[in-house]
């Protein structure tokens, strides 16, 4: 029955281990959770709540038992959780019908990345393509990401290693990039306190990242902010580490997509586009990548809104807790989530919507001043 | 088609079937929880990684895009 419980702002967040579960309770639930661990039966707690905040016993009954089931579901979870090693053992020692293998190097560590379709050679290959060399290494690290069944799955140094699946492309995407992670920095999936869905920027030796859904402009702003003295540190996926609580860059390029290219192609950012044209990765970045590990400063909740000029103002930490966990995926142990916790109030928040790029590039900028 | 591979895509159906049937209950069963909680849920643990579409779109057979 582990739980971890934190005060930000007068309000109480409870996580749950057994479901994973982040929640936000008000002064009367947190009373009744009180009372449930204290095991209280409902009927006790019930005439409690009654007497403590006035109210028809009736009523705190309703609202007990609603609070009581919900708690025993937090604690007794009759949903699953994401599992990715789940029926994998054919997909383990399946052999790859087609296949194509490209080889790797990244700060003196080369990996070989098997695909078992074109279309996820493109999907994988694309963001990687400015770390490709020539020479094979054969005992590099390898990766082989390949449809099975109805689903994709990655394996990890051949048939005797890890196998990892998902429905979703996106989804191996994100499992081969967190692997990577692993093997690029020398961790295991338990050394990461969060991953965050976002851009991140260094500035002044700290990282500014910008957070929000799909499609909200975050690799665009990204893009302008490299042409504003910003350095490209990671895009969509940023890892950060449990023990030093740095973020660690990726090495993939920044993929901006339609009207962006052009855009940013005018302002003197160099991108390469795919054959539709529709998507482009700002390659040469890469080359000026530092690849050292970042503290994060500011994180950004950002969202492209033609019709505003600016709306740029710091979030409280609590309403930011709740759009984070919407774009990050936290820990889902005691420890990482503990830590978690302690890492995140340090941070700054704020909410920036713009439809005039050059003050939202000017706000950006003076936040890292 | 002979009788051994026809037993095995049966059960390779069942099992897709059967797999596709628990992921619908597993949903349903958050779906269900997040509707009856009277709790602000801040996070959604029957989903993964959020991560941009970056789809470059499907490339089709050919292995030279």
């Amino acid at each position: 029955m582990a739980y971890l419980v934190k005060e930000i702002e007068q309000a109480h967040i409870l996580w749950f281990e057994a479901s994973n579960q982040w929640v936000q309770f008000d002064e009367q639930q947190w009373l009744i959770f009180c009372l449930f661990e204290k095991r209280l039966s409902l009927k006790d707690a019930a005439k409690e709540i009654s007497q403590k905040l006035s109210v028809p016993e009736e009523q705190a009954i309703a609202t007990v038992e609603n609070i009581y089931q919900s708690l025993d579901k937090l604690f007794n979870p009759d949903f699953e959780l994401p599992d990715f090693t789940r029926n994998t053992r054919e997909a383990s020692l399946y052999t790859l019908p087609k296949k194509k293998q490209r080889s790797y190097s990244y700060q003196s560590k080369n990996f070989i990345m098997v695909y078992g379709s074109p279309f996820l050679e493109q999907y994988i290959h694309l963001p990687l393509a400015h770390l490709e060399v020539d020479t094979a290494d054969e005992n590099a690290f390898t990766l082989e990401v390949f449809p099975y069944e109805d689903r994709y799955a990655i394996r990890i140094n051949g048939t005797e290693g890890k196998c990892l699946s998902a429905e979703e492309p996106g989804q191996i995407k994100r499992l081969l990039y967190i692997e990577l992670s692993n093997y690029l920095y020398q961790k295991d999936e338990n050394s990461w306190l969060a991953f965050i869905h976002g851009s991140a920027l260094r500035k002044n030796d700290e990282i500014i990242v910008l957070t929000s859904t799909g499609g909200s402009g975050k690799s665009t702003m990204a893009g302008f902010l490299i042409l504003n003295g910003f350095d490209f540190f990671s895009d969509d996926y940023v890892p950060v580490e449990a023990q030093s609580k740095n973020a660690y860059p990726f090495p993939a390029a920044l993929c901006v997509k339609n009207d962006a290219i052009q855009l940013l192609c005018s302002k003197g950012l160099k991108i390469q586009t795919t054959t539709s044209g529709k998507m482009g990765y700002a390659r040469q970045m890469q080359k000026d990548i530092k690849a050292l590990p970042g503290k994060i400063k500011n994180v950004v909740f950002i969202k492209y809104c033609r019709e505003k000029e600016i709306i740029f103002k710091p979030i409280s930490k609590l309403e930011a807790l709740g759009l984070f966990l919407e774009e990050a995926w936290v820990g889902n142990d005691l420890k990482r989530a503990e830590q978690f916790m302690d890492w995140f109030t340090g941070l700054k928040f704020y909410r920036l919507e713009y439809g005039n790029s050059e003050k939202a590039i000017e706000a950006l900028g003076k936040l890292m001043d | 088609m002979n009788k051994k591979e026809k037993i095995d895509t049966n059960s390779n159906l069942d099992e897709k079937e059967g797999m596709s049937r628990r992921e619908a209950i597993r949903k349903m069963g958050y779906a269900a929880f997040a509707a009856s909680t009277m709790f602000l849920l801040l996070n959604n643990p029957t989903k993964a990684y959020a991560q941009s579409d970056n789809d470059p779109g499907d490339p089709g057979d050919d292995w030279e895009w």
